[in-house]
């Protein structure tokens, strides 16, 4: 216990203690600000994979009006070429093409056949609408005021509602985890000269992903136990 | 005199070591808290220029119209032009919004470049690109002008679409 009574090197034991304290703090520090870099990082890789997943339903709306517009101007094209009687060149399945022929040998006078062509320009336009779309994401139709690919009657002079919805699910695996996109969409008269905002209704556009739990591996959502 | 020879001190070695040692450990006590201090500005950084980029998207989505004809009376007097579809937005190191815009560009700490494309073969798709520059280097650190973050989404501007 001699050594005690000694104050010899205290000054020395103590400055190694807080450089000690100070490079273990420092470590921690350092620790500590690269788990928030790491944080910060998977923050923007989330928001970047939300914006990915939204650019690919803006990507499906942006087929939908674009095959609204083309599903106009082919419907305009055929109506034009059925008033020239030139059924072959339409751009119409060969059934459809029949019975609006059919249809208009039957129509007497310039009025009544003025009406008909006038109502055969929607339901035509809704046709190559529903055509072009399902070319694009096909299955994506679900449900139809009428069946305008089957039924050829609709294009006789029955009056029929016009429009048709869309849905489609993105699904994005991102780090394991699937993210999904729900786009529902109703489509009302696509070929009515409105704007093509109007024309669309968005019914739902939905960001979602299943519920988070750490390793969970019985079903504790339903409180079903193993 | 008597009682100094008499008693035992260090060694020059003894010292030099000590020294040594001990500034070692201080140095490296020193650079690690400034890298810590590095990660965290630089985490806060990438918050929040998520943050703010997410939120120019957002607005631009409201009106993309006024981003892309261009008419920066429309837009938020903060929001300078740059090129045809190009704007910037300033920020001071606190992350306020400098007034005027890109006319201060030399007061900016952080700037944000915004970017509009029209995506190729998709009629009425744009395209927006959202990045963010810090001007001035990171302590220990000698790149200027560094990315931060960078954010990019697709709107659709339905009058862009041709007609019959």
């Amino acid at each position: 216990m001699k050594w005690l009574k000694s104050e010899r090197g205290s000054s020395s034991v103590l400055v190694a203690l807080v450089l000690i304290v100070l490079v273990v703090f420092s470590v921690l520090a350092v620790t500590t600000s690269a788990a928030n870099l790491r944080l910060a990082r998977k923050n923007a890789d989330t928001v970047k994979a939300y914006y990915s997943l939204d650019s690919e339903g803006e990507r499906f709306l942006n087929v939908i009006y674009n095959s609204i517009a083309l599903a106009r101007e082919k419907a305009a094209y055929a109506v034009k070429s059925v008033t020239e009687g030139k059924f072959s060149s339409a751009g119409l399945p060969g059934d459809i093409s029949e019975i609006i022929e059919a249809t208009l040998g039957g129509i007497r006078g310039e009025k009544a056949r003025n009406e008909y062509l006038d109502g055969l320009y929607p339901k035509l336009a809704t046709y190559f609408a529903i055509s072009l779309i399902q070319e694009a994401y096909p299955g994506c139709v679900y449900s139809k005021h009428a069946d305008y690919e089957r039924n050829i009657h609709i294009y006789s002079n029955i009056q029929e509602d016009l429009g048709f919805s869309v849905r489609k699910t993105f699904i994005l695996d991102y780090e394991g985890a699937l993210r999904y996109l729900n786009v529902d969409v109703e489509i009302t008269d696509p070929g009515s000269d409105r704007d093509l905002d109007e024309v669309c209704r968005i019914l739902e556009w939905r960001l979602w992903q299943d519920p988070f739990e750490y390793g969970n591996e019985i079903d504790l959502w339903e409180g079903i136990p193993e | 005199m008597r009682c100094l020879k008499e008693k035992k001190g260090f060694t020059l070695i003894e010292l030099i070591i000590a020294v040594a040692l001990l500034a070692v450990a201080g140095t490296v006590a020193v650079l690690l808290f400034v890298h810590a201090h590095v990660n965290n500005r630089l985490a806060a950084d990438i918050d929040r220029s998520v943050f703010l980029g997410a939120a120019w998207i957002e607005r631009i989505k409201s009106s993309p119209e006024d981003w892309i004809n261009g008419d920066t009376s429309a837009l938020d007097p903060a929001v300078a032009k740059s090129g045809q579809r190009s704007y910037t937005v300033c920020y001071d190191k606190d992350w306020k919004l400098l007034p005027g815009g890109g006319s201060r560009p030399q007061e900016a700490e952080y700037v944000i470049h915004i970017d509009l494309f029209e995506m190729m073969g998709n009629d009425g798709l744009w395209a927006i690109e959202i990045r963010t520059v810090k001007t001035s280097p990171y302590p220990m650190r000698s790149d200027t002008g560094q990315e931060i973050h960078m954010l990019s989404a697709l709107v659709n501007v339905p009058g862009e679409v041709a007609g019959p």
